[in-house]
C-alpha cells in the first residue's frame, strides 16, 4: 500500500512532531477525525496508521515501563519516560523488547479507551484494573516521520495548536537530557526554531546538529577535553599573546580561557581594558623561522625588515582604544596597522604574519553593528579571540586558508557560543567556535575555495542552480532578470557565502541558522531561501530595472519576516522533492540554463574564467584565450581530483565528521 | 538642468557611466564609495565580499550623468570573479592605501589585471585613500604617488573618505572624461544625434555645444 511504502521511505526523515501534535489535538475523542483535519492528501500518507503499535501484555507481568503525563504537547498527554530493567542484570522489559516503543513515544489508549490528554494516572488506573481481563493492550504512537515535517504552522494553526515559547523549551529541555539525543527529533524541534528563553539551548543544540558533539552523551567530556586542548595547544604554538598578564577576568559573557592555560595565554583577556597597552613594541617580534610551522626556533628579534606589515608601523606608545560609538572614528581607526595592532594576538612566526594580518583585517569590521563586538570591556578580547578562530582555522585547513565572509560566519557563531547562559560552556566558546566553524565549513568550504569555483559544488555552480531554480519557480521573474540582464552572480555570492547573515538582522540569521543547521542537505536549503529571498521581493522586482533590482537585492528588505520566508523555502522544496527534480543534477544537462546572456550590463565575460576549463555547460565554452593561471586546468575532468587534493591537505585537527554528510541527520 | 540628481528624475540622462572600485583589501573601496554616494562615513563598515553596487547622479554642464559604480573585493580570492566586471566598465578607480606600503606596491598588478580584464579605451585613475592620516603613520608619499601615476600616464588624487577630501574630485574627473570621451566618439562615428563639428572637447572639462 502506499501509506506503509510513504512510511518507510520517510523513516530516514526528521521527525515531525508538529504534525504529531496536530494529530494528536484532532484525535481528542475520536481517532478517526484527525485526518479530515489534514485535507492534504500527503499529510495523510504521511501520518499512517503504521506508527503506532499496540502491544499486548499479560497481567501480572513486570511492564517495566515509567510513563508521565507533564507532556509538553497538551497537558496530561502521556509518554514513556524511560524502562526499567526487568533484572539487576539489565535484562529488557517486554515492551522495550518488542523493539516497537521508545522514550517519548506516546500512549494513546489501554485496553482500547483513549488517555490522551487524561493523565498518566487516568492511564495508569487502566492498566492496574484487574477486572478487564487477562491481558492489558497498550496503544503507542510514535512521533511521525513525514517528508512535509516542515509545514508546521499552517498545520499548527489548522489543528489549532499554538505552542508557547515554554512548551518549546521544554521540549528542548527533555530532548537534550535524553540519552542518547535523539538527533532526528532534535533537529525537527530545530528546524522550527530554537528557543532564546534559555540561553544553553541553541549553543548546545547547534554543537550537536553540526556534529562537533559524538552521538555518545557519555563521551562528551572527553570529547570536549581533548578537542579544547588541542585548540588551546595550537593558540600556543601559532601566536602570541601580548599585554599584560592577569589575574583572570572572568565576565559574565563568558570570556574565560581555562584555566589551565598558561599566564600569556589568559592575560589576552584584559584586551578589554579601556586602554589596551602592549608591553612589547610590535617591532620586537620573535624571529621567524623560514619554515612555517617550525615551533622551536623563535629565538632571537625581528628587524622590521618588511616595511608593509603593519606590525613594523611605528604608533604611539600607548593607543587609544578601539573606537566604540563611531563618532569620527571608524576607517583609520580600524583600518590601519597601528590600531589593528591592538587586538593583543599576534603570530609567533614571521611567515604567518600576512596571513595575520589578512585576517585581522576583516576581524575588526565584524558585525560592527554588535554591541557584542563593539562593549567597552569586552570587544576588543572577543576580537581578539574571533582573529585566534580564524588564524588557527586557517593554519590547519591550508586547502581553504582564509577567505573573506569566514570571519561573518565564524563572528556569528561565535556571537552564540559566548552567550552560553551556562558558564562552564561559554568560558569554551573560543575553542568549540573554532571547531563548530570547521564544521560548518566542511558543508561550504567548495563555494569558497577559488579552484572550486567551477565544479559541481563551486559557487558558479550555485549561481547556476539557482537561475535554473528560479526558472521553474518563478518563469515570470526570471525572463525579467533575464531581459535586465540580472544575474544570480550579482546578488547572490555573498548571500551564499556568509549564510545570510549579512542580509538579514543577527536574530533572524539566527533563526535561518537554526532551520539551516537542523538540515540533512545544506546546499538545497541555500538554493531554496535563495529562491524564497527573490520570491518575496518578485512584485517589486518585477517592476524595476536592472540597478533598482539590485539595489534591493543587496540591501535585502528589512521588512520581509523571516517566518514567511522560511515557510517559502520549505514549500519550494518539497514541491520539488515531492517531483523528484534535484537541481543539482539538472543544471548540467541544461544546455543553456536560465542565465542570461544578455550582456547589457557587465556581461559576464564568461570566457575570462570559463574558456580555460571547459566544464559541461555548453553556453559557456567559447574560443580560448588563454590565461596563466588556469593553463593547467584544462581538463574538464580534473574536478574530482583537484578536490580530492584540496580534501587531502586539509584539516589536520581531528573533526568528527568533518568530511561532510549530512550535519543534522545521521 | 533645473534638477540636479535628484531620484525622482533618475531614468532621464545623457549618459550611463560605469566605474568600477579595484584595489587591495582594506584600503577603503567602500568607504570612497559611501562618501561619494551618500555623503557619509560610517565606521560600521564591513567587508565586501564579492561586488557591491551603487547608483549617483551627477550633473555635468548641462548634462546628466548616471553613474553605475561597482565596488569590488579586494581580496584574491575574488580576483576571478571581479575581473569578470572588468570588461563593462568605462572607468576604473585603483585604490590604494597611503598607510600600506603593500597596497600601493600592488597597484601594477591591479594595472594588469586591467591590461588583461578591461577594455582598451577604459578611464583610469589612480587614487590614496586616507591621506588624513598623521604623517607618522603613512607609508606613500604623494610624491610617490603621483609619480607613479605619470608612470601609468594617469590622473592621480590622494583623498580621506572620512575627512571628505578630493572624494567628489576623483569621481568626477574619472566621470566627465567619460562623457567626454564617449561624446567624442559619438562626434567621430557621427551617428548621435548630436553631430559636431571640430573637436568639441575642450581639455579638462571642455565646454560642449549641442
Amino acid at each position: 500500500m502506499h501509506t506503509s511504502r510513504q512510511v518507510n521511505q520517510s523513516a530516514d526523515l526528521q521527525y515531525s512532531t508538529v504534525l504529531w501534535e496536530a494529530a494528536f489535538d484532532a484525535n481528542k475523542n475520536d481517532d478517526d477525525t484527525e485526518e479530515a483535519d489534514l485535507s492534504d492528501e500527503e499529510m495523510r500518507e504521511a501520518h499512517g496508521p503504521s506508527l503506532e503499535h499496540s502491544i499486548m501484555v499479560a497481567r501480572g507481568g513486570k511492564l517495566c515501563i515509567r510513563v508521565r503525563d507533564d507532556s509538553w504537547i497538551l497537558p496530561g498527554t502521556v509518554f514513556v519516560s524511560h524502562f526499567d530493567s526487568v533484572s539487576s542484570q539489565g535484562g529488557k522489559g517486554p515492551i522495550e523488547e518488542s523493539g516497537l516503543v521508545g522514550v517519548g513515544d506516546f500512549l494513546v489508549r489501554v485496553n482500547g479507551c483513549d488517555v490522551v490528554g487524561k493523565g498518566a494516572r487516568h492511564a495508569l488506573a487502566l492498566i492496574k484494573d484487574e477486572a478487564s481481563a487477562d491481558s492489558v493492550s497498550l496503544t503507542f504512537r510514535r512521533l511521525q516521520t513525514s517528508s512535509i515535517s516542515r509545514e508546521g504552522n499552517r498545520i499548527r494553526s489548522e489543528a489549532g495548536i499554538h505552542l508557547t515559547e515554554q512548551h518549546r523549551v521544554l521540549m528542548f529541555r527533555y530532548l537534550l537530557d535524553s540519552k542518547p539525543i535523539d538527533k532526528r527529533r532534535l533537529a525537527s524541534l530545530a528546524g522550527d526554531g530554537i528557543p532564546d528563553v534559555d540561553k544553553h539551548l541553541r549553543p548546545l543544540a547547534w554543537r550537536i546538529l553540526l556534529l562537533y558533539l559524538p552521538d555518545e552523551v557519555s563521551l562528551w567530556d572527553a570529547h570536549l577535553k581533548q578537542e579544547r586542548a588541542i585548540y588551546y595547544q595550537l593558540v600556543q604554538e601559532l601566536t602570541i599573546m601580548t599585554g599584560p598578564a592577569a589575574s583572570c577576568p572572568p565576565s559574565a559573557s563568558g570570556h574565560v580561557i581555562n584555566e589551565s592555560e598558561d599566564q600569556n595565554f589568559r592575560g589576552s583577556w584584559r584586551a578589554g581594558d579601556a586602554s589596551p597597552r602592549l608591553d612589547t613594541p610590535l617591532c620586537a617580534l620573535s624571529s621567524a623561522p623560514s619554515q612555517e610551522g617550525d615551533a622551536r626556533n623563535t629565538a632571537g628579534s625581528m628587524k622590521a625588515t618588511d616595511p608593509n606589515l603593519t606590525f613594523c608601523q611605528g604608533h604611539p606608545g600607548s593607543a587609544p582604544p578601539l573606537p566604540r560609538s563611531g563618532r569620527g572614528s571608524g576607517e583609520l581607526d580600524v583600518s590601519l596597522g597601528s590600531s589593528q595592532d591592538r587586538l593583543p594576538t599576534r603570530p609567533r612566526f614571521d611567515a604567518d604574519r600576512s596571513l595575520f594580518n589578512e585576517i585581522r583585517k576583516d576581524v575588526v569590521r565584524t558585525h560592527p553593528d554588535q554591541n557584542f563586538y563593539q562593549d567597552q570591556t569586552f570587544g576588543t578580547a572577543r576580537y581578539d579571540a574571533l582573529l585566534r578562530i580564524l588564524f588557527i582555522y586557517a593554519k590547519t585547513n591550508s586547502g581553504t586558508r582564509y577567505i573573506q565572509g569566514m570571519n561573518e560566519l565564524a563572528g556569528t557563531l561565535f556571537y552564540v557560543m559566548s552567550r552560553d547562559s551556562d558558564q562552564e560552556w561559554a568560558e569554551h566558546a573560543e575553542a568549540d567556535t573554532m571547531f563548530l566553524f570547521a564544521q560548518l565549513m566542511s558543508q561550504l568550504r567548495d563555494v569558497f575555495i577559488e579552484k572550486m569555483d567551477e565544479s559541481d559544488t563551486g559557487i558558479e555552480s550555485k549561481f547556476e542552480q539557482l537561475e535554473v531554480l528560479l526558472e521553474r519557480h518563478d518563469p515570470t521573474l526570471s525572463k525579467h532578470f533575464r531581459m535586465i540582464g540580472l544575474e544570480a552572480h550579482f546578488y547572490s555570492l555573498r548571500w551564499i557565502t556568509t549564510l545570510f547573515c549579512r542580509e538579514f538582522t543577527l536574530p533572524d540569521t539566527i533563526a535561518v541558522w537554526d532551520a539551516l543547521f537542523a538540515d540533512k542537505d545544506f546546499s538545497d536549503f541555500i538554493l531554496y531561501f535563495c529562491l524564497s529571498m527573490l520570491m518575496e521581493q518578485r512584485q517589486e522586482m518585477l517592476r524595476c530595472s536592472f540597478a533598482k533590482c539590485l539595489q534591493s537585492l543587496q540591501a535585502y528588505s528589512p521588512e520581509a519576516e523571516m517566518k514567511r520566508l522560511l515557510h517559502r523555502m520549505r514549500s519550494l522544496r518539497a514541491q520539488d522533492s515531492a517531483s523528484g527534480f534535484r537541481v543539482d543534477r539538472r543544471v548540467g544537462e541544461a544546455a543553456t540554463p536560465s542565465t542570461s546572456r544578455v550582456r547589457n550590463y557587465f556581461s559576464r565575460v564568461s570566457s575570462r574564467m570559463r574558456d580555460d576549463v571547459p566544464i559541461a555547460l555548453g553556453s559557456f565554452s567559447t574560443e580560448s584565450k588563454s590565461h596563466l593561471k588556469r593553463a593547467g586546468a584544462q581538463l574538464k575532468a580534473s574536478f574530482g581530483s583537484m578536490r580530492k587534493l584540496i580534501g587531502d591537505s586539509m584539516s589536520v585537527l581531528p573533526s568528527p565528521g568533518a568530511t561532510g554528510g549530512a550535519p543534522s541527520t545521521t | 538642468m533645473a534638477n540636479r540628481g535628484k531620484q525622482g528624475a533618475q531614468s532621464k540622462y545623457d549618459h550611463l557611466i560605469k566605474l568600477l572600485l579595484i584595489g587591495d583589501s582594506g584600503v577603503g573601496k567602500s568607504c570612497l564609495l559611501l562618501r561619494y554616494s551618500e555623503d557619509s562615513f560610517t565606521p560600521s563598515f564591513i567587508t565586501t565580499i564579492g561586488i557591491d553596487f551603487k547608483i549617483k547622479s551627477l550633473p555635468l554642464e548641462d548634462k546628466k550623468l548616471k553613474l553605475q559604480i561597482w565596488d569590488t573585493a579586494g581580496q584574491e580570492r575574488f580576483r576571478t570573479i571581479t575581473t569578470a566586471y572588468y570588461r563593462g566598465a568605462m572607468g576604473i578607480l585603483l585604490v590604494y592605501d597611503v598607510t600600506d606600503e603593500r597596497s600601493f606596491a600592488n597597484v601594477k598588478n591591479w594595472m594588469r589585471q586591467i591590461e588583461q580584464h578591461a577594455s582598451e579605451s577604459v578611464n583610469k585613475i589612480l587614487i590614496g585613500n586616507k591621506c588624513d592620516v598623521d604623517p607618522a603613520d603613512r607609508r606613500v608619499s604623494l610624491e610617490q604617488g603621483r609619480k607613479l601615476a605619470e608612470e601609468y600616464r594617469i590622473k592621480f588624487f590622494e583623498t580621506s573618505a572620512k575627512e571628505n577630501v578630493n572624494v567628489d574630485e576623483a569621481f568626477y574627473t574619472v566621470a566627465r572624461d567619460i562623457a567626454l570621451r564617449i561624446d567624442n566618439e559619438v562626434d567621430l562615428t557621427a551617428s548621435g544625434k548630436n553631430v559636431k563639428i571640430g573637436p568639441g572637447v575642450g581639455p579638462a572639462g571642455g565646454k560642449e555645444c549641442c
